[in-house]
């Protein structure tokens, strides 16, 4: 890749349309406001043009901001711009040309936009009378010129979905018809044509596939899959146009695209259809009313990547170069030569879009598998056989491997490496990132080296709502700890087309082979909320639990709920209601030997909240881990943490009564309903980055009134004493002591996590993504809401730094080093096999993973430890204490003579 | 100070340009105009950082992509206060905050996150420039002779290392002493400075080299076969032997 420039995330960076030139492009971007040309060789700007006026009512309407981008057809160095009520000229060198604006009412909507070589045309529709105006701008100064206006009978949402324009035409269909409406381009010219062609069933699409000022081609397509090809000439010295429909056969699901050369006469056409794993295409050339010289190629893909969702055809320098892009996100470079097709590029774009991300450990090497054997056993005596017996067998394969590296000596290397890297490691340090992306595509990632193990892409797939964001529930069904029984994760995912249905799919982590046993496709009720039992039923294997629209709660595969879920521990479930904005918990009675599969929530609490707001939860890591019950602090006295496991943030979002936007964060106890923390913070913006994790909260905002990114922070105890020693409870009348302070963040936040350890002995560091591309990794201490204002020895003793209002950054702290990472929109922390050493990945438009060591590393040597020398100091003693020794008894014996 | 009146004149066009594109008067309440934020990023000849450079304004709210020469241009902005800062992996530059008021005026000043309200005041257009590299590194400890000298544990072995070439030096002056005048007490006292010295451990811990000798030395002479030892071992008892028998000679 030669370069990249990263645009905004929000709607101004929203590419319109991109116009090639020989030497830059010049790319539309926020619907029509803006202009800027970079450069191919290295990717900078030339000129950048915006417009100078917009809006500050958002719009409302039906018809969402509508933006129309063309390049004058007579003068390919003027682009036209037509963004809702603004129509603005540029040239390619990067002058405005003019700019004027057309005023609008909801009645009136400026549609099309067609350019000659002299005037600039614009259709607005006028839904009082359902007419369309016609006004014609002089292509030099954007003076309006003179306008007609001729009948109208689409209203202006179907104008914009069923009609297209090329040249002077504006083409629009109407069930079964195409009405080809020629606009006149001179002065003395006024009457509106309108010409008809009739198809066969309702047309679904017109698409333009090539246009020039002198001829053009479109496409029709019907809705019963037949598809047809028109062609249009210009009439000598008039503004009208000749059609003539292309003799070709198509596939239903073909694309077509048309690419010109200086050297090709004519057009060359191509088709271009998905056949499963399977690239068909044909390439014709346009002859007057005939294809000639069809050469068809095929190509066979790696994999299955669904439909073709974009196509272009292109000859560049006698190189025939196909791109496309695929339902899976898949980039496709195929260049086609006469001795066949070849796949050139692929690119799986689709990474860039995660939404999900769980991991799983590498399974056992045999050797593991056999020491875990080793202690299985029960009975003396058969403990005794076991250890013999494995001990025996790892002699034997020792020396099976001696002899194999005698009589093979390296070659199978490359196999057995390969082999090695599916195996966990001795510190469990490497493992299989599952990650699910928004287009279907399920991919394992290996963490040591990102390569990527296996792809699964699901055609019909789309994601639940999860509040303002998709999210799609990714679990463990069995995990990789059962070595007897190979690993199972489950994505439960709705229908692309019927949303209420809800799809099930279950493969092993490693392979990313279906288990169509626990697949399906077909749930019998409405899903609201999936969540995984609490204990495995066959199998090692755990079952997903359903709570159905009526509040009824389902297994699948159908097991009895006595045996999915204790009922030793009551269960408690919440949902939330969006109409009503509230938060209902359910209680779920489980009687031991009732056989029952599904069965009734119990409503138990409610809070709702009124005048504000919910826009996003927050629940802990469920690998999240106490160590310690409480801090010791300088005084040798010990402060109890309160770490209740129910705890979820939810942040509302809402008005005051004096018009101030505000934005609240709640503790909420998801068992008993109460709230233990609220927090309101006026004049902030969202979105609010949370993590919560053992018994603190650490959240950020935007603050309008300072103009600066803050960070509070805020700790829960229940004070000297504890409550309950053993265990913990909701229902235990405790109330936390809150401690809470507030940062100033050097930068913006686009993600936070925390770290995350085997134990939690290790101290937790803040991770955080922030938009300039870096990667921070914070320690906690710097935001312990303890932090004191003055320094007293007690806290010294403790360990606690002096309350500074500002985070400070070290370029040290940025783990992400060059390697600048953007728009990255979550980050997955895992525990490893050492405790000292948590594992991140970071995704977005980047993927980023490394390995942190929040306490550095306590439980490992350096990379860069000494062992010669530590191994020869030894020697060296050794030998050393012998020499001395044999000195000295001859010094003794010498004496002894004396 | 030709560049400065170039500058100025810049500048001067600049306004030109602002205060013109907010003269055109919207023609509804409902039109906010927007302006345009300029500036440079300064960097030294022959370095090409610009292909990482990317100017946020407002953590990327609005963002920017520099010239050939390193100027830029971000348009499209309504007024109000924004922080201009330009970002790069291999540079530090410091941001600046850009207040553009409701009739275009633009002024620059330092970005204050404590005091959000003190104005210091920058020139305008911006002008980044790099002072410092990033570093993202720590450095890695090294052995250093100063550092394991320095550290407390090592104290002891100084002080003994000082102090035994004085004692023997002591001991000597001892002996001498004690071949003149074999004097009983002072014999004495050097051997419990001898004691003191090297303590005898020996009844309490014994010498691994001596447990060594004995146990695996020592006892497999009388009990092993020979040719149950290994060659080394035979080695080094054949050794032995011989040092046994100079010695006897």
């Amino acid at each position: 890749m030669r370069w990249r420039k990263v645009f905004e995330t929000n709607e101004y960076g929203k590419i319109d349309r991109i116009i090639w030139y020989d030497q830059e492009s010049v790319i539309i971007s926020g619907q029509g406001r803006r202009a800027r040309s970079l450069r191919y060789a290295d990717g900078l700007e030339v000129w950048q043009l915006a417009a100078t006026t917009t809006n500050t009512n958002s719009n409302q309407d039906t018809v969402a901001k509508h933006c129309q981008v063309i390049k004058n057809r007579y003068d390919p160095g003027t682009i036209h711009i037509l963004s809702d009520d603004l129509l603005w000229s540029v040239s390619s060198y990067g002058e405005m040309l003019w700019s004027i604006e057309i005023p609008i009412k909801s009645t009136l909507k400026n549609l099309f936009l067609l350019s000659t070589s002299q005037y600039v045309i614009v259709g607005s529709l006028d839904s009082n009378s359902n007419q369309l105006q016609v006004t014609y701008y002089s292509k030099q100064d954007g003076q309006q010129a003179f306008s007609s206006s001729l009948p109208w009978s689409f209203n202006a949402k179907d104008s914009l979905n069923k009609c297209s324009t090329m040249n002077n035409l504006i083409l629009c269909s109407n069930n079964e018809e195409l009405s080809i409406i020629t606009i006149p381009t001179t002065t003395d010219d006024t009457n509106v044509k309108t010409r008809h062609i009739k198809a066969s069933s309702k047309i679904e699409q017109i698409r333009i596939l090539y246009e020039s000022t002198t001829r053009s081609v479109i496409l029709i397509k019907s809705d019963n899959g037949e598809t047809k090809i028109y062609q249009f000439n210009k009439k000598e010295s008039t503004s009208e146009w000749d059609f003539n429909e292309l003799n070709i056969q198509m596939k239903s699901n073909s694309f077509i695209s048309i690419a010109t050369d200086k050297n090709l006469a004519g057009q060359q056409i191509l088709e271009a259809s998905a056949n499963d794993q399977k690239l068909n295409f044909h390439v014709s050339t346009i002859n007057e009313q005939t294809l000639t010289n069809t050469r068809s190629y095929s190509v066979e893909l790696p994999e299955n990547m669904g439909e073709i969702e974009y196509l272009a055809y292109s000859v560049v320098k006698n190189t025939q170069l196909v791109t496309l892009r695929m339902q899976d996100g898949s980039l496709l470079v195929i260049k086609l030569a006469d001795n066949g097709a070849e796949l050139i590029l692929h690119r799986d774009e689709a990474l860039s879009s995660i939404i999900s991300v769980e991991t799983f450990d590498l399974s056992l090497s045999i050797t593991q598998m056999r020491i875990e054997e080793e202690f299985g056993g029960t009975g003396m005596f058969s403990m005794f056989t076991k250890r013999i017996s494995s001990q025996v067998s790892q002699l034997i394969s020792f020396f099976l491997r001696l002899l194999d590296l005698f009589t093979h000596g390296n070659r199978n290397r490359d196999y057995l490496d390969k082999q090695a890297a599916l195996v966990r490691d001795e510190f469990n340090l490497n493992k299989i990132l599952i990650v699910v992306t928004s287009v279907g595509k399920v991919f394992g990632i290996l963490t040591q080296s990102g390569g990527i193990l296996w792809k699964n892409f699901f055609p019909n797939f789309a994601p639940f709502e999860h509040f303002n964001a998709v999210h799609v529930p990714l679990f463990h069904i069995r995990s990789a700890a059962h070595y007897t029984h190979e690993p199972l994760a489950s994505i439960v995912y709705r229908d692309r087309n019927s949303l209420h249905d809800t799809h099930i799919r279950t493969f092993n982590p490693y392979t990313g082979d279906l288990e169509n046993n626990l697949t399906t496709s077909s749930l019998p009720y409405h899903v609201k909320r999936v969540f995984l039992s609490t204990q495995a039923v066959d199998e090692f294997c755990k079952v997903l639990l359903f709570v159905d629209t009526n509040n009824k709660i389902h297994t699948y595969p159908s097991v009895p709920l006595s045996r999915a879920l204790s009922t030793t521990i009551p269960t408690y479930i919440y949902l939330f209601d969006k109409s009503e904005q509230a938060f209902v918990g359910y209680y779920l009675s489980i009687d031991e030997n009732d056989q029952k599969t599904s069965t009734n929530l119990k409503e138990v609490w409610r809070v709702s909240f009124q005048n504000e707001e919910v826009i996003n939860i927050h629940t802990r890591l469920s690998s999240d881990r106490v160590h310690s019950a409480g801090i010791v602090l300088g005084d040798r006295s010990v402060l109890y943490k309160y770490t209740n496991p129910n705890l979820i943030a939810v942040v509302t979002e809402g008005i005051d009564y004096q018009k101030v936007p505000f934005v609240n964060i709640y503790l909420l106890d998801t068992v008993t309903g109460s709230v233990k923390l609220s927090h309101t913070h006026k004049r902030v913006k969202s979105p609010v980055h949370i993590v919560l994790s053992e018994n603190w909260i650490v959240y950020t905002y935007y603050n309008q009134r300072y103009r600066r990114y803050e960070a509070v922070s805020s700790s829960l105890f229940e004070g000297e004493a504890q409550y309950n020693y053993s265990t913990f409870s909701s229902f235990d009348p405790i109330e936390p002591v809150i401690q809470s302070k507030a940062y100033i963040l050097p930068y913006g936040v686009n993600a936070i996590q925390v770290t995350t350890t085997e134990k939690g002995i290790t101290s937790r560091d803040i991770i955080m993504a922030t938009p300039n591309g870096m990667l921070i990794e914070i320690p906690w201490i710097l935001f312990d809401p303890r932090r004191p204002l003055d320094l007293t020895p007690m806290d010294r003793e403790e360990g606690l730094i002096m309350y500074t209002p500002e985070i400070m950054v070290n370029f040290e702290s940025v783990i992400n080093y060059y390697k600048y990472v953007y728009n990255i929109r979550g980050i997955h922390t895992v525990a490893t096999g050492l405790e000292s050493t948590s594992i991140v990945f970071a995704y977005g438009l980047d993927l980023f993973f490394t390995r942190v060591f929040p306490s550095r590393i306590f439980d490992q040597l350096k990379d860069d430890f000494d062992f010669m020398i530590i191994g020869w100091s030894t020697v060296a003693f050794v030998v050393g204490s012998f020499v001395a020794k044999r000195f000295a008894s001859i010094h003794q014996t010498k004496k002894a003579w004396k | 100070m030709n560049i400065l009146i170039l500058w100025c004149l810049f500048y001067s066009i600049l306004t030109g340009i602002t205060t013109s594109s907010s003269s055109s008067p919207p023609s509804s309440s409902n039109k906010i105009p927007l302006y345009t934020i300029e500036g440079q990023v300064v960097f030294p000849l022959g370095e090409n950082v610009l292909d990482n450079i990317r100017i946020l304004v407002d953590e990327g709210l609005y963002i920017g992509i520099p010239r050939v020469d390193g100027t830029f241009v971000v348009s499209g902005i309504p007024s109000g206060s924004y922080i201009v800062s330009v970002n790069s992996p291999f540079h530090i530059f410091e941001p600046a905050r850009v207040d553009i008021n409701t009739k275009g005026k633009i002024r620059a000043r330092a970005v204050n996150f404590i005091e959000p309200g003190k104005v210091v005041t920058m020139k305008y257009p911006l002008r980044f420039e790099s002072h410092t590299k990033p570093n993202y590194f720590q450095k890695r400890e090294e052995y250093n002779l100063i550092d394991i000298l320095s550290n407390p544990t090592f104290f002891p072995i100084i002080l003994a290392v000082i102090s035994i070439p004085l004692i023997l030096i002591f001991l000597k002056q001892q002996q001498a002493m004690q071949n003149m005048q074999d004097a009983p007490e002072i014999q004495d006292t050097v051997q419990r400075l001898n004691n003191f010295i090297q303590p005898n451990y020996n009844n309490n811990f014994p010498d691994i080299i001596d447990w060594l000798i004995t146990h695996v030395g020592g006892a497999r002479r009388i009990r092993s076969p020979p040719e149950e030892t290994t060659d080394s071992d035979s080695k080094q008892k054949r050794k032995k032997f011989k040092r046994a028998k100079n010695q006897t000679d």
